[in-house]
């Protein structure tokens, strides 16, 4: 699904045209965004987790190459799916 | 940081950031995760713009792939660092290993690089040499590429002694000389030269200042003393012949003179005579005859005289000092043009001295008169 026809089911399923959705969206993206950076995680009851962690400088060992790279620290944000989200999903 | 941010609080954040209500917010988020699982059930993925994509995988996985606009915007604060190639043989143990200090010996007079610490010294054989040492100084840490030893090798003759030099870029020893060509300097001697100019242009105006100071309080009694007082005129140039010929004759004393001649007149004609070769001396004798009486001015009436000489030797014979001539000018404005030239045969009235003099002592009269005196010549200059 693309972003035009999930914000037009949204749109449809709150009762409010698609610019509106599609302005809820960003900003729930927003506040995603902004807590990762600062290393928070955002817990949604009955649909999952977003993660936020912090990997620190590693070396990479390219055999191929035989190269060491020294790769910087990252921050890394995930989804950990709750269990009624896979209840409803896989099942 | 490090926080969990609850759905109450996630609420409160979309519904500030969208600016809407937050049961607004509320039904947002129950519509935006019941509108992903209706898309994972249907499609089995779904993308949501600028957050990334929830998928589910062969293995039965819900999993997310951030966005990368996401995920450049997490990691901005890291976005100095790059990937770098470490040299062969360098693990991540060798990242966790402590920093060894670096010590450089301060008898050491010579500017230190701003590269530092690891620099070979060959001289040195016995210390050991470290199988690539590198030092880290920050989390992503560049160790040198290049396979040398020697950056271990740096003489310690007394750690414990010596502490720690500054880096360079913190030495004032090889940093000021280069501060001091780059910036112009103001010497002592450009500040020394323009202070004694400023200093000599300072007192030349105070001088100047106290001069015309001075000389404007003293300008009276200077110019008192510059000009010659009318008693003191015996430059022939200013007197006419006839005063020159009275000046002869007649003295200081002449008033007393002309009282022993004043009786012979009435008496004997024969004193017409002599009045002859002088005529312009009879009037004035004649006139001194009634006024003789009355000449000591210790009456309160008034008093005349004649001039013999001059103003002055009349103020002399009259108040006992030539400085109240003025006084007399004074009195009988309307019969002297010219204080300067005044005819011997005139008859002038003799003020009280007490009418024009009101000082109170003899040096303050003396003194205003003369004042008075100065300004009423200086019209005839």
């Amino acid at each position: 699904m693309d972003q035009k026809a999930f914000n037009s089911h949204l749109a449809q399923k709150m009762g409010i045209d698609a610019k509106e959705a599609a302005r809820l969206v960003a900003a729930f993206t927003s506040v995603v965004r902004d807590r990762a950076a600062n290393l928070d995680s955002i817990a949604i009851p009955g649909f999952g987790n977003f993660v936020a962690g912090k990997m620190a400088e590693k070396i990479v060992n390219d055999p191929a190459t035989g190269q060491s790279v020294l790769t910087p620290p990252q921050i890394k944000i995930e989804f950990i799916a709750g269990a009624m989200l896979k209840k409803q999903v896989l099942q | 940081m490090n926080n969990i941010i609850t759905q109450k609080r996630l609420v409160e954040l979309i519904a500030s950031t969208a600016q809407c209500t937050p049961d607004a917010a509320q039904a947002f988020i129950v519509a935006f995760t019941n509108e992903i699982k209706d898309a994972l059930v249907r499609d089995k993925s779904t993308k949501i713009k600028d957050l990334g994509e929830f998928m589910v995988t062969s293995d039965s996985r819900i999993i997310f792939v951030p966005d990368s606009h996401l995920a450049e915007a997490i990691n901005a604060p890291f976005a100095m660092f790059e990937p770098e190639v470490l040299a062969p043989g360098i693990t991540s143990d060798e990242l966790n290993k402590p920093v060894a200090k670096v010590v450089v010996p301060e008898a050491t007079a010579a500017p230190v690089s701003p590269v530092a610490p690891a620099e070979p010294t060959p001289a040195t054989p016995e210390v050991p040499v470290a199988p690539a040492d590198p030092v880290t100084q920050s989390a992503p840490a560049l160790p040198e590429a290049a396979p040398d030893p020697a950056p271990a090798a740096i003489p310690e003759p007394a750690p414990a002694a010596i502490p720690v030099p500054a880096p360079s870029y913190l030495s004032s020893d090889t940093a000021a000389p280069e501060e001091d060509d780059s910036y112009p300097q103001e010497s002592s001697s450009d500040g020394g030269s323009g202070f004694p100019t400023f200093m000599v242009l300072i007192g030349l105006l105070v001088g100047l200042i106290l001069g015309c100071g001075i000389g404007f309080f003293l300008h009276d009694p200077i110019q008192e003393m510059l000009e010659p007082s009318l008693a003191e005129v015996t430059d022939e140039e200013q007197l006419s012949d006839a005063d020159l010929a009275i000046l002869d004759i007649f003295s200081e004393d002449s008033t007393q003179e002309t009282a022993s001649t004043e009786n012979a007149e009435a008496k004997a004609p024969e004193a017409k005579a002599p009045e002859t070769k002088a005529p312009e001396t009879k009037p004035a004798a004649s006139t001194t005859q009634a006024t003789k009486p009355t000449a000591a001015t210790s009456s309160k009436a008034d008093v005349y005289d004649t001039v013999t000489t001059n103003l002055a030797a009349l103020s002399k014979k009259h108040y006992g000092d030539k400085a109240y001539w003025v006084y007399i000018y004074l009195e009988n404005q309307k019969l002297i043009p010219n204080p300067n030239k005044v005819g011997s045969n005139v008859r002038l009235k003799i003020p009280p001295l007490e009418k024009y003099a009101t000082q109170s002592t003899e040096a303050q009269r003396k003194a205003a008169a003369n004042q008075k005196a100065a300004e009423i010549l200086a019209k005839y200059k």
